[in-house]
């Protein structure tokens, strides 16, 4: 009340001089901001939408030597680094073409792929041909990767034998203790301790865990869950997050045991952590003997996918090479049809797979497209080295891979 | 004879606060204005947000035809999903709402004791410049985005809880039910209780400022008409602030309440992901939002999945919107204390 | 100030009358940015004492604002407040509520509706309740400040018959802008100026010979 003391006189009626063009003015002034920020801001975020969902809009800008390109990416998170390291030395080359790749999932990279708002998308599992036929891509392996069983036995830091059966029946369990008869014959002069086994698995979706349920679903009839990036668990199964997450969780899990992407090898070992030797095919029937468990090295994870190719008919890339890529494998049941392929030297890792990119067959922009086409294929021979796998955890492309990728990559729709 | 012009004269013991009614509002004495043509331009853009959610909620809804709701295994308790057999999926909605339910619950109850001890701290008791430094800090905190919560969570606080504080706890606190379940075997301190604890944590400087601003707006002559009766502080907080400051109290609940059950990423990140209902407290379990979280990149390969995951979705839209409304229909009413306190002055 | 009398306070605007009066019950230290000095004395007790509970002091000297605040509760809870602090038994509680509202000249009219909220009563009816309010807890002291500012003169006229049956209890200290009210209820008044007390006598005297230039000035109506 007292503040009306200001006013000067006694005249409070509206019309009172108070200023007027200034308030006027300044309102006006807050208005023509806000709706500056608004457009600016619709702006910015329909220019970062369009980047985020990788839009093609503004792939080909016309820079002072000629067009330039922008090659999006997005999909797998273990494809991701790979790109990172591929992208800026293929520009070296090529200075008018930039990658942009994202890490945001298989399951994402698959789906916008197929929508066609990226020019390729990267995934872990391969497209399945149905699908790739009805969207009109084609998998493009470009690396070999595989997964290791980990686990955490107190007292134990040898290499178990476990074959693709007894994982099945831990994880459905059927199996909850590490002194269980069953795992017992297969390691002969281990002491194993009485201690209930955890079995860990993913809580996001994951190629890991579409790799791991496959080896389950394939060595053992009473498998429950199918096979895929997400499925259904034991209720007393502990989750983590994430190959880092896994081998924390590990760590700290007395009995535990879990599945581990190869590129986690350094990691889960510096926790302490040691990985069995993977029965193969003829361990699913003979699991007692010691010759029938692979430890994974590069060689032997090599002839996975060799023999995995080999044993496809009719040829494709769209392959699971677990177990060394059964003809029919997904089909496959312990007993239930398919043949097991001779036995290779060396005898191949069987829990193997291939990092997918998808692309386009009779792309949008078929300019864009021979770009795209264009740094697979040198990703394909001068980017097929140690130099650029070893850093990211993952084997150079067998030949008979390479073959089939430039195959496929003849027939992509390109303008020349 | 020597009335004055103005009525009441500002005396020096009253001046240190405004008194709310003293001024009839410029609405009762100035004629209706003009709306000026700039607000009727700028309106529609207030209607975004509802549009927004209109919008959303018809893409969910298209795309998820809630078919899956009137399904019995939508509400069992037993989560099953093969992706060779996704017509015989059990999605098991109560088994993530419970532990959506208990996390936010835990999280709400201790939140609402710390905001209330923080709130009345700092409005009643410290000093006023250190209370409003106290305020601005843990308004600033609202800010934090949550995965930096469920980093530190993970890193910091879920190593010591799975290995110190957890057994320590169940061997001390072991006779209360559920403190003296299974701990469990990962001893990686993730689940119900950490993830609860980083819940509050985050709802903490949210309800912290709703409960600060309804005890600061609490009419100053009402708590000095407490004084005068001889009331301590203490008890004017409790008879007359909390009092009249209490549909914000109840408005800050419902407000925590909805933020804690919509978030995502930090309670995912330790709640341990677990598809069980918990047997303690040291227990994993799942969330709504963690499920939506780290299903979505599978949801793109299987369709079953996805339409699943939309159908949880529009379920915990319609959750969060109920306790949105809850808690603007309880700081409606105290517009509706507004006219009370105005007519006690 | 004397038991069984009204005092009245009159000034000018912005002299110190309602600081003055919120001293004696302490209540000035609800105000910040203020220096106290000097001393108030209650039955021979410095209030300002370092071993005085400022509480006590206030239980003893009760206060009236000059707007009517109650409190968003009901009528009988309003008057119940004091004494719930005291956790005084239901039915004692009871009985001061009645008595304190029939002190307070309220009792006839709120008789029947004693758990409605206390803020459907007029103004008038407000402020004599906090008056029964005040009075619940059965202090030595009312301090009372411009209790009639807000009120209309059938409001002020109840108030004022009021204190000429409240100072048969009690001492009675009113804080007015209005000389015709101090003229008219006041046993003694004091004069205050510029922050300070610059006449106190008998109310018939002061009006009629002030001993103060400035005080005649004022009663006179020259300024203020």
């Amino acid at each position: 009340m007292s503040a009306n003391a200001n006013v000067p006189n006694d005249d409070l009626t509206r019309s009172a001089p108070r200023g007027p063009r200034s308030r006027t003015m300044g309102v006006t002034a807050a208005v023509a901001l806000a709706v500056v920020l608004l457009v600016v801001g619709l702006g910015a975020g329909y220019v970062l939408g369009d980047y985020v969902l990788g839009n093609k809009g503004s792939n080909s800008t016309t820079s002072g030597n000629g067009p330039s390109y922008t090659i999006s990416e997005s999909g797998s998170s273990l494809i991701y680094p790979l790109m990172l390291s591929l992208g800026p030395n293929f520009t070296k080359l090529y200075p008018n073409v930039v990658i942009s790749p994202q890490s945001t999932g298989s399951g994402t990279g698959i789906s916008l792929a197929e929508s066609g708002k990226v020019d390729i998308g990267g995934t872990d599992a391969y497209l399945s041909p149905a699908n790739a036929t009805q969207y009109g891509l084609i998998n493009v392996p470009i690396a070999i990767s595989a997964q290791l069983i980990f686990y955490n036995i107190p007292g134990y830091s040898g290499h178990l034998n476990l074959n693709g059966t007894v994982l099945a029946k831990i994880y459905s369990g059927a199996i909850t203790n590490w002194n269980d008869p069953e795992i017992a014959a297969a390691n002969p002069g281990v002491n194993l301790p009485n201690l209930a086994i955890v079995p860990l698995h993913r809580q996001d979706g994951s190629g890991d865990t579409f790799m791991f349920t496959s080896l389950c679903y394939m060595s053992y009839s009473g498998w429950p869950y199918g096979y895929g990036t997400s499925v259904t668990w034991l209720k007393s199964s502990p989750s983590a997050t994430g190959n880092a997450g896994m081998v924390t969780t590990l760590s700290t899990t007395k009995g535990g045991i879990a599945y581990i992407g190869i590129s986690y090898l350094s990691e889960a070992t510096a926790a302490g952590l040691s990985y069995a030797a993977v029965g193969d095919q003829a361990a699913i029937s003979d699991g007692t003997n010691p010759a029938n468990y692979i430890l994974p090295t590069p060689q032997t994870i090599s002839q996975d996918a060799t023999l995995g190719l080999a044993n496809l008919q009719p040829p494709s890339v769209a392959v699971s090479l677990i177990l060394g890529g059964v003809p029919g494998a997904t089909d496959l049941k312990l007993g239930g049809g398919g043949t097991l392929p001779s036995t290779a030297d060396p005898t191949p890792y069987p829990i193997v797979n291939l990092e997918y990119t998808l692309i386009k067959i009779s792309p949008s922009d078929a300019t864009l497209q021979k770009w795209v086409v264009a740094f697979l294929e040198w990703a394909l021979s001068f980017g097929n080295s140690a130099t650029y796998m070893t850093p990211v955890h993952f084997l150079p492309l067998t030949p008979a891979v390479i073959g089939y990728d430039m195959q496929a990559l003849q027939a992509v729709t390109v303008s020349s | 004879m020597d009335q004055p012009v103005l009525r009441g004269e500002g005396s020096v013991g009253a001046a240190g606060h405004a008194d709310p009614v003293a001024a009839p509002t410029p609405a009762s004495i100035a004629p209706a204005r003009r709306t000026p043509w700039w607000a009727w331009a700028l309106s529609p853009i207030a209607l975004l947000p509802l549009i927004f959610i209109v919008l959303i909620a018809l893409v969910l809804l298209f795309s998820g035809d809630l078919k899956l709701l009137f399904e019995p295994g939508f509400w069992s308790f037993n989560f099953y999903f093969n992706p060779l057999a996704p017509s015989q999926a059990v999605w098991a909605f109560p088994l993530y709402l419970v532990g959506t339910a208990l996390t936010a619950g835990i999280a709400l109850a201790l939140a609402t004791a710390l905001s209330l001890a923080l709130a009345i701290s700092t409005t009643v008791y410290l000093p006023a410049w250190l209370g409003r430094s106290l305020g601005t800090l843990t308004n600033l905190l609202a800010g934090i985005p949550s995965v930096v919560y469920g980093i530190w969570g993970y890193v910091v606080l879920a190593p010591y809880f799975g290995l110190t504080l957890q057994p320590a706890l169940r061997s001390y606190l072991g006779w209360i039910p559920f403190f003296g379940g299974p701990l469990s075997e990962t001893a990686s301190g993730t689940g119900v209780l950490l993830a609860s604890l980083i819940l509050t944590i985050m709802v903490v400087p949210l309800t912290t400022a709703i409960i600060r601003d309804s005890l600061v707006s609490v009419p100053h002559p009402l708590l000095e008409a407490s004084f005068a009766l001889g009331a301590t502080r203490w008890e004017t907080t409790r008879r007359v602030r909390l009092r009249v400051a209490r549909s914000g109290v109840r408005g800050a609940v419902f407000l925590g309440f909805g933020r804690a059950i919509g978030e995502s990423v930090a309670v995912a990140m330790v709640i341990g992901g677990q598809t069980q209902i918990p047997p303690s407290i040291y227990s994993g379990t799942s969330t709504v939002s963690a499920f939506l979280l780290y299903q979505q990149d599978s949801a793109f390969i299987y369709p079953a999945l996805l339409h699943a995951l939309v159908e949880f979705a529009v379920v915990l839209l319609l959750i969060t919107l109920v306790f949105n409304y809850l808690a603007q229909r309880a700081s409606g009413e105290r517009g509706a204390v507004g006219p009370t306190s105005a007519a006690g002055i | 100030m004397h038991d069984r009398e009204v005092t009245a306070i009159i000034g000018p605007s912005g002299c110190g009358k309602t600081t003055f009066i919120r001293t004696l019950n302490r209540m000035v230290e609800m105000s910040s940015g203020l220096r106290i000095e000097g001393s108030v004395r209650y039955r021979e007790q410095e209030i300002y004492g370092a071993r005085i509970d400022p509480v006590q002091v206030r239980r003893r000297i009760g206060m009236v604002f000059q707007r009517p605040v109650v409190f968003p509760q009901s009528i009988y809870e309003n008057v119940a407040f004091g004494l719930r602090l005291d956790r005084a038994p239901p039915e004692e509680v009871d009985a001061a509520v009645v008595r304190s509202l029939q002190r307070a000249a309220l009792w006839e009219e709120v008789r029947g509706i004693l758990k409605r909220p206390a803020f459907e009563l007029s103004g008038g009816q407000q402020q004599r309740l906090c008056i029964a309010r005040a009075l619940a807890v059965d202090p030595r002291v009312l301090l009372m400040d411009e209790p009639t500012a807000s009120l209309d003169p059938a409001g002020t006229q109840r108030i004022e018959d009021l204190l000429f049956e409240l100072k048969r209890e009690y001492a009675v200290v009113i804080v007015t802008h209005n000389m015709q009210q101090a003229a008219r209820v006041a046993d003694r008044t004091a004069f205050f100026f510029g922050g300070r007390l610059v006449e106190v006598d008998d109310t018939k005297r002061l009006f009629e010979a002030p001993r103060d230039p400035l005080t005649e000035q004022y009663i006179t109506g020259r300024f203020g």
